[in-house]
Formats: structure tokens, sequence, C-alpha cells
């Protein structure tokens, strides 16, 4: 037992728990088999037992006992349950249209149906079991009336809301002007310049996944493996002064872990070529620049002749295509500069501190 | 079933499902609802105050009883039988007297009509007035003068109302006056009966006030209970008293009453009111209406800690007392530790914890015993040395150590290296704590780089010290010397016992003011031991020991006698040999802070074997810090070693280091008390990866059990500031002089000799016989005159008070300011006035009477009073009391009669007669009065008579106690030679 609890706190760590995730998250996205009835309800059984056998554990158990993390662990299974589902009508839908035949929307609905009682039936019974759920939560889970908030005793961990943690884990990697700012803001941003970029027409008003399977896979990698897997990483798994704890982990808070990170300048200029780092930052970090350029400016004009993109650079046209790359190559900024923190320690790509811009 | 029920065609879903569906969901919504409501409404505390309501019924009920028996029967049912009687009557009379009520009847409703018309008139006259000033200006003199009329008309009416309604008023009363009389008797007779019964009446009304009627019930329900209900949150809000949360102060609401319903009320002590039903202990003290601490003022928080807004028994932060307290707390209450509680509730033991918060600015606090115990070891273990502790009590303190700059001529250096190994060897007694050889240094390379330590502290002390010479001292009788150590007054600070432990005189820490003088011969030279006690101050300028006008033959006598206690343990010892190796690994450590590798090999090369030794014994003085207990020539100005403990009660849980003890439950206080009663314990585990010189360093003082509890109490007090300044103790000029004179009082440890407020004494362990002990000091301020007082704490040796007192009030060499501070607080004490004018000069007549009474009260046969009598010499056997020559110079003329009318009252256990027995009225009576008929003082009679008109006069003069003992007085101050 103890073993197996080392195990998965060993395999939590970021740098592994995010590979494996990768690969699970490709591998069961494009696998068919478990997006059936069959498939969900082995899936939730096994979520399930090892739930409940996590429970066992007094550390597991403090940490997702308490009052403020309950509702990330009902988000948990929320999310898991809304992809199975999705992703059950979609393989439905496509396995119907591989046969030919038209999909589930087109033969199962009527054309209209009354708003009353039938919607609105449904919605007033759908609102009282809600308030039954809210109701019964709030008197068994109870926010605790504590003394007046002091400034000098701040509580550690300080985290974040729920919905700001996976930037707060975010804060971790990059500094925070492009955690809390630059990259959030490109995230509003692209979201809502999804509709103008995905003009892929397939899929309106049905599920599918075979119609749109580079639209999904990018969509539900920067939601769940980038945002989700983060909130639950922040709640979850740091702990005081933001240390990483496994989740079987006792939250020590002396625990001191070694964290010595180098620049990319420092890396090249020092350790590879052996000189001094210069003082103008321009010369400084020059490496850093250049290569951000490329990624940015270099990079997307070379994807637009490459071989599985340039199918979309016809499709999309010029602006669609290279709006989209950009916004494409920044979220993957986040996943690259993981890896290369963790295979090199390596701090910034960019470090100017003069007038504070760090990638 | 017999199958799914078809769903209508233009349907999307089957309804009967649904509206199974919307009835379950609605059921459960009631319920939970319902369930919600109940959540809210049944609180502990609720049925706490209904508990206790049902009890202080029943127990009001129970005192009705009691009253009730003692009422007599008898006087109850003759009055019962009177009131029957009565009434009787007033029924034969029963037309007459309903006649009457009617009569009354209607002139009331004639009063009230006539009432109504007369105020009527006044509002029109009164408009009609203003009227009138309307038109004064104006040119038109026809309405001026109709206007007037108007005036004069309503004018004449108003008196005419005002007649009638008198002439209605006088009828009415006439009317009730005689229904009164009829009536007179019965009312009389339940008057009567309402007195005998009020006694039990008033409880049962209490009682039925509490009672649980259908309207306490329906007043109290759930949903129904926002009206009025009994059942309430009970909060006092206390405007002085503040969390301080650093952008603002957030004041308390105190709401403890809400549960602990009788804490501020009085009368439920008994056994039979267990927690939380029982009164406050001390309500004269804290809590009660006229205490010092009221309730509306002070709240309960503000003393004791805890959440004051909270209502739920955990989140209060009721800390536990033991094991069993937290096993039953956890079961009925649901209790769990509240960590982010910054100061939870004191546990009960450490209480007195919270005095500290408003009185942190006095030398001691008069009802907070155990914080003044540990107050007062603190300052004699001396923590503020290490710690710094940032109260005004704890500023101005002097070093608790001996002064070491000239220790060479003292002692020898192997004395001194078992002394600092383990002092409670030597002096079981000392306030010196163990620094060395403690649980965390037990490798032996430890015990070496210790015992190195040690050698090189005493090299270090020898280096720097001067080495005065001192002649031995002339030939002393140790026997003689035994005698005079026991009764000159040396007992009152020091101890010549082998078998005492510091604990035995817990709580009287003033006991071992000085040091336990028992192996005093292994320790110190006789030469310097002889002219230590000749005069103290050339040895150590700055010590509190004073000058007790010794004679060269005394001190010799002295000196012998302590010379004569010896333990063969301490002498002719042999100073180890220091492992040069160790000793030179340790200086090369202490260079390499401030130089490098190279740099250090070179300097230790450069220094002699000595040069090293001093060098490590500077580095290890700074080390342990001993230079904060002793004074030291070199560090003058260095910082305190230790963790700052100005706000050790506030600090976050968190901060203190529970290390790898995990039997130790995770509380403040426990913390602290085991980290007093065990310096190093938190080390294990630890030593192995710590340096040795990262290695925890308190020294280990020995602590008893309750000496631990003592301090532990005062350091849970040194929280953050929660109070204004102006609700705080010792802001009065009052108080100001108590606290500096306490100061010197703690400081030279007044009270080893003296009872001082009621404290004292120390010296009884020495003297038994209770009329040899130094004076007791109570009312001082109110008894003695300031300059004298002044003049006699400057050099008490010019006058000899008492004679008959072996102990000798020793010369303490005080400044201006001290005494200054001292005669201030005696009278501030006292609430006197510092000074005060000389008495008028009193007549012929009562000089005379005064000088009867003296001979007739015997004065002279304890007081010495003659002119002959030689003003210190005292020899005899009738001084027996202080002379009467010094009265004048010395005492108060007006506290002189008020002493002579109760002596005790001034000086419980005083030898003083009470002359004057008290009389039931609460005065005192003259037995002159009586006296004076004998044949015995026919002369003195004569004598007075000549000054008085008649005997009577006389007598009454005589009888009357105040006058008699002012003319005493007048006696004492005219009439002596002095």
């Amino acid at each position: 037992m103890e073993a197996i609890q080392d195990l998965i706190n060993y395999l939590s760590y970021p740098k592994w728990s995010f590979t494996l995730s990768l690969v699970v998250f490709f591998v069961l996205l494009w696998s068919k088999k478990l997006w059936t009835r069959a498939g969900g309800l082995i899936m939730f059984v096994a979520s399930v037992v090892a739930f409940g056998l996590s429970l066992l554990d007094p550390n597991f158990r403090s940490v997702v006992a308490k009052p403020d993390n309950v509702p990330i662990v009902m988000m948990v299974f929320l999310v898991g349950y809304f992809l199975w589902l999705a992703m059950y009508k979609a393989n439905r839908n496509d396995e119907l249209m591989e046969r030919g035949e038209p999909t589930f929307e087109m033969s199962e609905v009527e054309d209209k149906i009354f708003t009353w009682p039938d919607l609105v039936f449904i919605e007033f019974i759908c609102m009282i079991l809600l308030m039954v759920g809210l109701v019964i939560w709030s008197i068994v889970l109870q926010a605790p009336l504590e003394e007046p908030a002091n400034p000098s005793v701040a509580p550690n961990p300080s985290k974040a809301p729920w919905y700001f943690l996976g930037l707060q884990e975010m804060l971790v990697y990059f500094d925070p002007w492009m955690a809390g700012v630059v990259l959030p803001g490109l995230i509003i941003v692209g979201l809502m310049a999804i509709p103008y970029i995905d003009t892929n027409p397939k899929g309106n008003g049905y599920y599918t996944f075979k119609e749109r399977k580079t639209e999904i896979t990018l969509f539900l990698f920067g939601f769940l493996v980038l945002w989700c897997q983060m909130i639950v990483i922040g709640t979850f798994l740091r702990g005081p002064n933001w240390n990483f704890f496994g989740p079987f982990e006792f939250w020590d808070m002396e625990k001191i872990e070694p964290l010595v990170n180098v620049d990319l300048s420092e890396i090249i200029w020092i350790k590879v070529l052996g000189v001094g780092l210069p003082s103008h930052w321009l010369l400084r970090e020059i490496f850093g620049i250049l290569l951000l350029a490329l990624y940015l400016f270099v990079l997307p004009v070379v994807l637009s002749k490459a071989r599985g993109f340039k199918r979309y650079y016809e499709k999309m046209g010029p602006s669609r295509f290279y709006v989209g790359v950009s916004l494409f190559l920044v979220m993957m900024l986040l996943p690259i500069k993981m890896y290369f923190r963790w295979a090199l320690n390596l701090k910034y790509f960019i470090h100017i501190q003069e007038f504070f811009f760090n990638v | 079933m017999a199958g799914r029920p078809q769903k209508k065609p233009d349907r999307h879903f089957e309804f009967s499902r649904l509206n199974l569906w919307f009835g379950v969901s609605a059921l459960a919504l009631l319920a939970v609802t319902g369930w919600m409501v109940m959540a809210d409404y049944s609180k502990p505390w609720k049925r706490l105050q209904s508990d206790f309501r049902d009890r202080e019924r029943q127990a009001l009920l129970r005192q009705a009883d009691v009253e009730r028996q003692q009422v007599d029967e008898n006087e109850l049912l003759q009055l019962q039988q009177e009131i029957s009687q009565e009434e009787e009557r007033q029924d034969a009379s029963r037309t007459e007297i309903r006649e009457l009520e009617s009569t009354l009847d209607k002139v009331e409703k004639k009063i009230y009509a006539a009432d109504s018309a007369s105020r009527t008139t006044k509002s029109l006259l009164d408009a009609a007035r203003w009227k009138y000033d309307r038109t004064v200006q104006e040119s038109d003199l026809a309405a001026k003068e109709r206007a007037r009329q108007k005036v004069d008309d309503l004018d004449a009416q108003w008196l005419e109302d005002r007649k009638a309604l008198e002439l209605l008023t006088e009828q009415r009363d006439q009317a009730r006056g005689s229904l009164d009389q009829r009536e007179a008797a019965l009312e009389e007779a339940e008057s009567r009966l309402a007195a005998l019964r009020q006694g039990f009446d008033t409880l049962e009304q209490r009682a039925a006030n509490l009672d649980k009627t259908l309207s306490y019930r329906l007043l109290n329900a759930p949903l129904l209970d926002f009206m009025n209900p009994d059942l309430k949150i009970e909060q006092v809000m206390l405007p002085g008293l503040y969390h301080d949360i650093n952008f603002t102060k957030v004041e308390r609401v105190d709401r403890c009453v809400t549960c602990h319903v009788a804490a501020n009320r009085i009368g439920f002590d008994g056994e039979e009111w267990e927690h939380p039903f029982r009164s406050h202990p001390r309500m004269d003290l804290f809590v009660g209406a006229g205490s010092p601490h009221p309730y509306n003022r002070f709240g309960c928080s503000g003393c004791h800690g805890g959440l004051d807004r909270s209502t739920d028994f955990a989140r209060v932060g009721h800390s536990p007392s033991s094991n069993e307290e937290l096993a039953s707390w956890q079961h009925n209450w649901d209790w769990k530790p509240q960590p982010y509680l910054e100061t939870p509730i004191f546990p009960a033991e450490f209480s007195e914890a919270g005095c500290f918060t408003c009185h942190s600015a006095e030398v001691w606090t008069p009802g907070a015993e155990v914080q003044d115990t540990g107050r007062q070891l603190a300052m004699r273990m001396g923590c503020f040395v290490c710690h710094k502790i940032d109260y005004p009590a704890f500023q101005d303190l002097p070093r608790p150590g001996p002064n070491l700059s000239k220790v060479a001529g003292k002692t020898n250096p192997s004395w001194a290296f078992e002394w600092i190994s383990a002092p409670r060897d030597f002096r079981p007694t000392t306030w010196m704590p163990h620094f060395f050889f403690q649980e965390n240094t037990t490798t032996e390379l430890n015990l070496e780089r210790q015992k190195t330590e040690i050698a090189s502290v005493v090299a270090y002390l020898w280096e720097k010290s001067q080495s005065p010479e001192y002649l031995p001292p002339p030939p002393g009788d140790p026997r003689q010397g035994q005698v005079l150590f026991e009764s000159v007054g040396c007992t009152g600070c020091h101890l010549m016992d082998a078998e005492a432990r510091r604990d035995d005189f817990f709580p009287q820490i003033n006991r071992l003011h000085g040091p336990n003088l028992v192996r005093t011969g292994s320790k110190v030279s006789p030469g310097w031991l002889y002219s230590w006690i000749r005069n103290p101050r050339q040895y150590a300028p700055d010590t509190r020991m004073p000058d007790l006008r010794l004679t060269d033959k005394e001190a010799a006598d002295i000196t012998a006698y302590l010379m004569s206690s010896r333990d063969p343990a301490f002498e002719e010892l042999e100073l180890p040999e220091a492992d040069q190796q160790v000793r030179d690994q340790m200086v090369l450590q202490y260079l390499r802070n401030n130089q490098t590798i190279e740099q250090s090999l070179a300097t230790l090369q450069a220094m002699t074997t000595s040069e090293r030794d001093v060098y490590l014994g500077f580095e290890t003085i700074q080390k342990y810090g001993c230079w904060g207990c002793h004074d030291l020539a070199g560090f003058e100005i260095a910082k305190p070693i230790g963790v700052e403990l100005t706000e050790e009660g506030s600090k976050p849980l968190h901060q203190f280091d529970f290390g790898h003890v995990h039997d130790v439950p995770h509380t403040r206080h426990d913390w602290i008390r085991k980290k007093l009663l065990d310096p190093r314990m938190w080390d294990e585990g630890k030593e192995a990866v710590k340096h040795y010189d990262e290695l925890l360093k308190m020294p280990n003082f020995g602590m008893s059990e309750r000496e631990a509890d003592a301090v532990v109490t005062m350091v849970l007090g040194f929280t953050r500031q929660s109070v204004e300044a102006s609700s705080r103790a010792g802001q009065t000029t009052r108080s100001i002089s108590l606290v500096e004179g306490r100061r010197l009082i703690t400081r030279f440890n007044c009270q080893g000799c003296h009872l001082i407020e009621g404290d004292g004494h120390a010296i009884k362990t020495a003297i038994e016989d209770v009329g040899m002990l130094p004076p007791n000091l109570a009312a001082q301020g109110a008894r003695v005159k300031s300059d004298w007082l002044f003049e006699y704490l400057h050099d008490p040796g010019a006058v000899r008070l008492r004679p008959w007192l072996e102990a000798r009030m020793p010369t303490f060499g005080f400044s201006d300011d001290e005494v200054n501070a001292l005669v201030s607080y005696f009278a501030a004490r006292e609430e006197r006035l510092a000074f005060l004018s000389d008495p008028p000069q009193p007549e012929t007549r009562e000089l005379v009477v005064g000088d009867v009474a003296f001979n007739m009260f015997q004065c002279a046969k304890c007081h010495p009073a003659g002119p002959q009598e030689d003003l210190g010499a005292g020899v005899g056997a009738g001084d027996l009391a202080p002379s009467l020559l010094l009265a004048k110079r010395r005492l108060r003329h007006d506290w002189v009669p008020h002493w002579i009318l109760d002596p005790q009252s001034w000086i419980p256990g005083t030898k003083m007669p009470a002359n004057f027995p008290p009389n039931p009225e609460g005065g005192y009576t003259s037995p002159l009065a009586m006296a004076i008929d004998t044949p015995m003082f026919e002369q003195q009679k004569e004598r007075m008579m000549r000054h008085f008109s008649s005997d009577e006069e006389l007598k009454s003069h005589l009888g009357d106690a105040d006058y008699v003992t002012q003319a005493l007085r007048d006696h004492i101050w005219w009439n002596l030679e002095q």
C-alpha cells in the first residue's frame, strides 16, 4: 500500500503527470471503444473506486474534504461526465454517418416542441433539485467563522479562487506579467476569435468527432490538459509555500525542495560559451529574443508550407491561418516552457530586468 | 406494471413520469427546508438557556418555600381572618359605599369636562394675547381695543373655569376621603399581609415569570422567534478593547454570557451550579457592577482570551486543562482545536495571564498572585536579559547576578569552574541556571567542548578581573556570629540552609532575594568576606546589599560563622586539563566568522595559549549571554541573545518548533511550559544534523512545576496590544507613585523584613517570636510624616525607634530620588497628601484632660515618655513601645487619635491595647466617664473639675471617645518635653 502511494506521489509530480496526461489524452480521444455506455460505466466505476480507496488515506482526506475543495472534486467528476456524454454522442453520430444513415439529432427530434410544459417544467424540476442539493450542501459543509482577517498572518498556502488556480499554477513557470495579464488576455481574445477562425461548417447542430477532429482536439487540449488539469494541480497538489505535494503526502510546512533555475542567457553565455554576461540587455538576451522571434514570426510561415498544416492554410486563407496558428503557438508556449523548466531548469528564455519583460 | 404509459403525441416527455419527479423533488425541497430551519434554530446555547431557566425557577421556588417556612403561620392566619372580617363589615355597609363610589364617579366625570374646558379657554387666551401683541404696532386703534377686550374677556372666563375646577376637585377629594376612611382598615390589614408575605411572594412572582407558558413557547418557536424571544444572544460591546488587524481595530463584542448565563449574576456559586451555570468567582473583584472590572466595561474575552463574537463551543477557543476534559469535550460538544485563533481562551490554571493586558505598567498586581509570582521569578531568573520584553515592568531592572569585575579577589578559578559547570550542585537554591552538560550535548566530543568552554570563560574572567588584595580579618567567634546572623537582620534576605530547595518557598520568592550562604567557606576568601560585610559597595558599587552598620567585632564574628560552613567536595579542586586540540578548533571556528581559513590559521598561530583561552572565553560569554546577568567589562552594549518575548502570547502556533517531539499537545502553553522545564528538549533528534554552535542554548533553571506554571502565566500574557490606553490600569498619578515605590521595594527586598501591603516578613523563618519581627508598614503613609520618613530612610541608624528589636534596619544608601519615590509611594497608598500642616495649639482644658487620660490609661507603662529618656538608648523593661518623645516629629497628628481609638484596625496583631471598646452604633465608648468616679482618680477629677462647669459636662466630655483621643494626642504633642 505504502509503495503504491509512494509511486502515485512520485508520478504526480508535474513533469510526469503532465506527460502521462498528454499521452492519455491522445489515446483516449482517439479510441472509440471508451465512448460507449459500457466504457463510460467502467471509467466511472474505476474512478469512484480509486477515489474511495484514496479516501482511506488521512492526508488525502484532509485535502479533499476541505469545504473549499469539495466543489473541485465535483468538477472533476462533472467534467469527466460531460466529456464522456459529448464523445458518446459524437461517436454514435460518426458510426451512423459511416453507415450512411442520418445523424441521431436528425432522426430523434420533432421540428419544434412547446416551451410550456416541455421546456419549462423540466427546468423547474431541475431548479428544485438544484435547490435541494445546495441547501443540503450548505448545511453539511459549513463555512468557518474565524477571527477578523489579519494581514500579518496570511494563510499558507494562499490560494486564488479555483477558476484562477490554473493561472496561479502558471505563475510557477512564467512571470506575473505573462501569466497574469498577457496569456489570460490572449486566452480570452483567442476564445472570442474562434468563430472567425474556425470556418468548418461541419458539426453544426449535431455531435461529431470525425468531422471536426482537429478543432475538438485542440480545444480539449487547451481546456482539459492545460486548464482543468492545472486547476486540479493547484487545488490538490500544491501545499504550503506552493511546494508540490503528492496526493498522499503530508503537507509539511517546512518542506524544502531545491529550486535553482537558470536563464537561457546564462546557459548560453556562461555555461556553453564560457564568457560572462554582457551588460546591455539586448546583447544579453539576444538568443532568447531570436528564439522567440523565430517561434512567433518565422514558424507560422514555415508551418503554412508544412505537410499537415498546408491544407489548413489553403482552406482558411492567410489571415485566418496566421491568426489561428499564432494563437496556437502561444498556447503551446506553456507546455514547451514547462518541459524546458523540467529538463533544463530553465528560468526564462528572455529575462530583461531593466523594464521587466520576462518570458 | 402493465407497460410504460404512452406519451401524448404533442408532448416531448411522459408527463406522468415528470409529475412523479416533480412531486418527489417538491417533497424533498420541503424536507430540506425544514431541515435548514431546524439546523439554524437548534443551537446549543438555546438549550443551555432553557435549562438554566428551569433550574433558576426551581431554585426560586425552593427559596420561596424556605421563606414560607419562616413566616409565622399563626400570624398569617390571624391576618387573613382580620381581612375577612373587614370584608364582611364592608359588605354590611355596601350600599353606602356604592353611593359614595357613584358620587365619586360623577364628580370625576365633571372634573374631566371642567378640566378640558379650562384648558380650551387657556389656549384661546394665549392665542388672543398673541393677537393683541400683533395689533400693538398697528395704527388701527379700534382693532386694538377689540383685541384687548377679547383678552380681558377670556382672562375672566379662564378664572371662572379654574374656580369651577377647584370646586369640583374639592368635592372629589372629600368623597375620596370618606371612601378611603371606610376602606382604611381593610387596606391596612391587606398591606400588613402583603408585607408578611413579601419574602416568598416576590420569589414566587419571579419564578412565575420564568415559567414556560404558552406565550413563551410561541415566542421562542422556530420561525416565530424573531419578534421578542426569551432565548437570545446576550452580548456586550466593549469599545476600549479591540482586535488589532493592522489596518483597523475591530472592537470586541462579547457573547460569552449567551451560554454562561449566570456569569455576571450573583448567587449561583453553590455546588449544584456546574459550568456553565455558575457565577463568576470573586464578583467583588471581577464582573460585579461595583467591582473594578465591571462586566459592561470589560466583558470576558479581554481577560480570558478567545473569539469574542462566536457562540459555538469549539470556535470560541475553549482550552481543555486535562486529557479527560479534552475527551469529554470532544464527546459532548464536538470540540476541535482552532489553529487560526490567535489567542484561545487561557486554560484555567493560566487564567491570570489576561491581567497583564491592562496591568502591564505595574510591578505587582494585587489579586493576580500567580502572575506576580511569575514576574518575580522572571526578574530573579533574569529572563529579560536574554529575551527582550518590551514592557515598562521590565525596563531598568537590576542585573540578577553579581558583578564579576573583581571576582579574582573573591574566589578561586577551580571553584568557579565547578560552579559554572553545575551551580545547583554547590547551591541548590541558586537562580543561576545550568548552561552546560544538558541533554543535547552528550557526545564525547561535545562534552569535551563544553569543558573547554567553561575553562575558557574562567580564564577570561580571571584575565579581565581586578585583583584587589584583602587583609585577613580579625579573629571572630563563630557561635556569636551565628547568633548575630540570625538576629541582626541578615536572614531577611539570606538563608543558611543546606537542605533548602527553591520550590520550598514558593510563592514567597523574595525569601531567596540574597544567596543561600551555606558552604560559603569553600567559596570565598575570609578577607574578602570580612571586607564585603563591612562595606559591600567597595566590591560592587551597584550591589543591593545594604550596610548593617556592624562593628568590627560583629563583622569578624559573622565572618567566622560564615566561613565555618564548608564542603570538602568543593575545596582543593584541580582545574581539569583542557584538550588543546578541541580548544584550538573552537578558536578557529570563531576566527573563521571574520577571516579566511588561511588568515584564521595565521592568527591562531600568533596567539599564545592564554590568549587563545581568553579569546575563546570572550566568544563563549558572548554566545551564552553571561553578560546579561553579570556585569562584565567589554559587553556594555551587547544585545539580548534570545527570542523577543514581547508578543509571545500572540505568536502564531506554527512558529513554535515542536521538532520531532510527538507527545506534547500542539498548544502555545504546552510548548512554553515544556521549554521552561527542559529547554533543550526541542533539539531531540536534531543533534546529528545541527552544528555545535546551532544547538539550543537556553539554560536549565531547574524549575518546579509550579514555578513553570507561574512563568507560563506571565508569558501567555505578553499579547499584542488590544486595549485602548485610556482603559488600561496605572494611568493615574497615584498608580504611578505606587509603581515607582513597588519597584524599589522589590529591588531592595523591603518585604524580606517588613510586612508591606499584607505580604512579606520573609525573615519570620528565622525569627519565631512575633514580637521581635520588624514592623508592619501598613498604613505607613497615614502614620508618619513625610519629611521624617525622608530623613529616616536616608539614615536609619540615627534613631532607635523600637529598641527591643534586635534586627536592625540597614543603611541602603538611597539617592534622594529613590527616597522621594518611597515616600510618595507610602503617601499615595493611603491616598494622603505628602505634607500636612501643624495642628493648632489646643486649649488648656484639653491639655489637662490629656494629661489625666494619659495617667489613667497608664500609657507610660509601655511608651517611654519622660524627660530623662534618652532617645534611642532603649533600656529598661518598660521599653515595649516606641518612645512618645519622637511622636511630634514623626507621626501625623491627624492619625494619632484614630490609632489610639482602634489600633487593631491599623496594624492587625499589634500589642497596643484597644482602650476604647466599640459600641453597637458603630462608634467607640470611652471608659473614662465611668472610671473617673472611682476613688483612685479623685485627685484627677478635682483637677479637671477646675475646667468644667459641671459633673455632667465632665462626664459627657470624658465619655466622648473622639474628644479623649484628641486630648491624648494634644498631651503628647504639647505636654511632653522634647
